[in-house]
């Protein structure tokens, strides 16, 4: 699945059409990551959030509108970093399709 | 000695009034600039946001620097009430020289007067331009 | 407050514009220039009496600039100087 994909040096999707849940969830079992509810509520916040703004923000924006989002526990870094432990913003927009953050290196 | 116990814990809140008086288009500063304005809001500080001589034309509905492949900053200034940042205020001398009203305004600011404006920057902590 | 300047021209208008009461500006750069009573749209001579006026000793002395061609309200400081006029009037507007 993951082959027929136009993807970047990182993994990010060049494409964000070609993205659906499924692709989503295979770049994350390539990172060795299964997806539950809670990544879900973390992937679509970012999709609605790039969608709304064109805006990526950094990590701690990032974290802190997510707390304004979903609630203090959520935007919290060890909470999202339990989710994402190679970096919570970097791998939300990665399984989002969107791209990667100009804040990540 | 022990210098964890004399740093202090919380960070003191300050008011911090961020100046906008020039284009935000001009160079990257007006993006930089706008960048330090979420952050400080990140960091919890009381963040107040001014727009006052040429600065006001940066609040002007249907900007298109997508024509010049410059970054449009309006989605950035959308994010300010994410980050509760929602004391914004134009300054009304120069909204008139422009011959701006309230309607063209692409978000919600106050339309405050120059010398009300001067009373809220001399109980400021910080003022900060680019 | 203290307004502290680093151009003449708009910039300075500007700053001037927004000026009250017992408000001190602080000319430094190319702002200095503005000190000099011959140069064209100075708006120094405009300003109330109790505004007042500082300049960067050091940047006049690089543009080779002498208190004599200067209107005679500048007051002149050195960098310790500068930095008590920060103590003594904040909040500081800088007007680049």
């Amino acid at each position: 699945m993951l082959a027929e994909l136009a993807r970047d040096e990182d993994g990010f999707l060049i494409n964000r059409n070609q993205w659906s849940e499924g692709v989503a969830e295979a770049m994350a079992l390539e990172d060795g990551l299964t997806l539950t509810a809670s990544h879900w509520d973390i992937i679509y916040f970012m999709q609605a959030y790039y969608d709304e703004f064109n805006h990526q923000p950094n990590a701690r924006l990032f974290a802190r509108a997510i707390k304004k989002k979903l609630g203090a526990e959520k935007g919290a870094s060890i909470y999202l970093y339990k989710l994402f432990p190679d970096g919570p913003l970097k791998y939300a927009n990665k399984y989002a399709g969107l791209p990667i953050p100009p804040s990540c290196i | 000695m022990n210098l964890i116990g004399t740093l202090p814990l919380v960070l003191d809140v300050k008011t911090l009034f961020f100046i906008i008086n020039k284009g935000l288009q001009g160079n990257v500063c007006g993006q930089e600039f706008l960048d330090i304005i979420l952050m400080a809001a990140a960091f919890d500080q009381k963040v107040v946001v001014l727009f006052e001589g040429d600065g006001v034309n940066a609040l002007l509905k249907n900007q298109q620097p997508e024509c010049l492949n410059l970054k449009n900053m309006m989605p950035v200034l959308d994010t300010l009430p994410v980050y509760d940042i929602n004391d914004v205020i134009v300054e009304k001398e120069s909204m008139e020289v422009y011959g701006l009203t309230e309607n063209e305004l692409a978000i919600k600011a106050a339309v405050v007067s120059r010398s009300d404006i001067k009373k809220r920057l001399r109980s400021a902590d910080h003022l900060f331009g680019f | 407050m203290l307004y502290i300047v680093n151009k003449k021209g708009e910039v300075l208008k500007d700053c001037v514009e927004r000026l009250t009461s017992h408000d001190v500006i602080l000319l430094i750069e190319d702002a200095v220039l503005a000190a000099v009573k011959t140069s064209p749209s100075s708006v120094i001579s405009t300003l109330a009496s109790d505004i007042s006026v500082y300049a960067l000793r050091s940047d006049m002395k690089a543009r080779g600039l002498d208190a004599q061609r200067c209107y005679e309200r500048i007051q002149y400081v050195d960098y310790a100087g500068f930095v008590e006029l920060v103590e003594n009037n904040k909040p500081v507007r800088s007007c680049f």
